[in-house]
């Protein structure tokens, strides 16, 4: 069989995939909505979350800032306690610390979007803490900032040749300057799989954003707006190639 | 990778710690522990670089071996 028409034949198999895997999807979703213990239970659930949000902002603030206040307490006992005589123990000393920061990022940038969904969700007539949770959000918003200033100024402490301000507009992309040449191909490299994840990630959200307007009606917009998160993702891809391949292939230097 | 490097012999000769040969090439210390364990293949500009500070040419410190099978293809 020709090269051609065996890749014609995958992508039919993959369609037929897809579309059994939708039809099952849409059985299941009409199951929940037909079910009315389902539907009561998805609703009751619904409103004791937004009537108890600011709880959820509260516990999940309290959560975050005790795992990032230990870990970073424990990176500064392991600086202080630091006694390094060879490379080998630089390494392993790196690898710690990198892991303890990271860790605080991670769980800091998560918490900073739950927060704003948190929030989203808040704004909400059910919700008879509007006012608390949104003085729980604009601190949480700060703590957050500041934790993540903290966090790149003990980077910058440990690494002089990182340069940026964390508070300013530019900071990426200075950072980036101050990286050497295998830091960058790790931040290219994690880029390239971040965005690959997030064109996968964006297509199943893009179903369920289908089978979710099918079956409760939520109208075009929600259509909209992931389908414009998956256009812009695709496009600054393209548009960044653009500009790399026209900088590479540049005859005028 | 088969990008071969001695240049932990040629560090050690120099009397210099990662640190120190890192903030000679411009590079961070941890670049420079990556390309001594051979996890990172250095650009030809920091090949180069790294020879003039350890005053060898480019191909003491980087040898390319082709592994075994595709030598034998």
């Amino acid at each position: 069989m020709k090269q051609n028409k065996k890749d014609y034949l995958k992508i039919i198999l993959w369609m037929v995939l897809g579309g059994l895997g939708g039809a099952i999807g849409m059985i299941g979703m009409l199951y929940i909505k037909e079910s009315t213990v389902g539907y009561t239970l998805f609703s009751d659930f619904a409103n004791f979350f937004i009537e108890n949000i600011f709880y959820v902002q509260l516990g999940l603030a309290i959560l975050t800032y005790g795992m990032v206040s230990y870990w970073l307490k424990k990176a500064k006992r392991l600086k202080e306690e630091a006694r390094i005589e060879t490379d080998e123990e630089q390494d392993l000393f790196d690898e710690k610390l990198d892991k303890l920061l990271n860790s605080s990022l991670l769980v800091n940038s998560v918490h900073l979007i739950l927060s704003f969904m948190l929030f989203g969700i808040a704004f909400d007539d059910r919700n008879p803490l509007f006012w608390p949770s949104l003085i729980i959000f604009l601190l949480v918003s700060f703590v957050e900032s500041a934790v993540e200033v903290h966090i790149v100024r003990s980077i910058q402490e440990h690494d002089p040749m990182k340069k940026g301000d964390p508070t300013s507009t530019k900071f990426h992309s200075v950072w980036l300057d101050s990286c050497d040449e295998a830091e960058r191909t790790y931040i290219y490299k994690v880029g390239y799989h971040a965005f690959i994840t997030m064109q996968n990630v964006l297509m199943w959200i893009f179903v369920a954003t289908l089978f979710i307007k099918f079956i409760f009606h939520t109208g075009n917009l929600t259509i909209l707006i992931v389908g414009g998160i998956w256009l812009t993702n695709q496009l600054a891809y393209f548009y960044y190639a653009a500009k790399e391949n026209r900088d590479m292939t540049s005859v005028e230097r | 990778m088969p990008l071969f490097n001695n240049l932990k012999v040629h560090r050690a000769r120099l009397g210099i710690n990662q640190g120190e040969l890192g903030r000679l090439a411009g590079v961070s210390r941890q670049t420079i522990s990556l390309i001594e364990r051979g996890d990172y293949s250095p650009s030809v500009t920091l090949a180069l670089k790294l020879a003039k500070i350890c005053e060898v040419k480019v191909e003491e410190i980087f040898q390319y071996k082709e592994d075994e099978e595709n030598e034998t293809k």
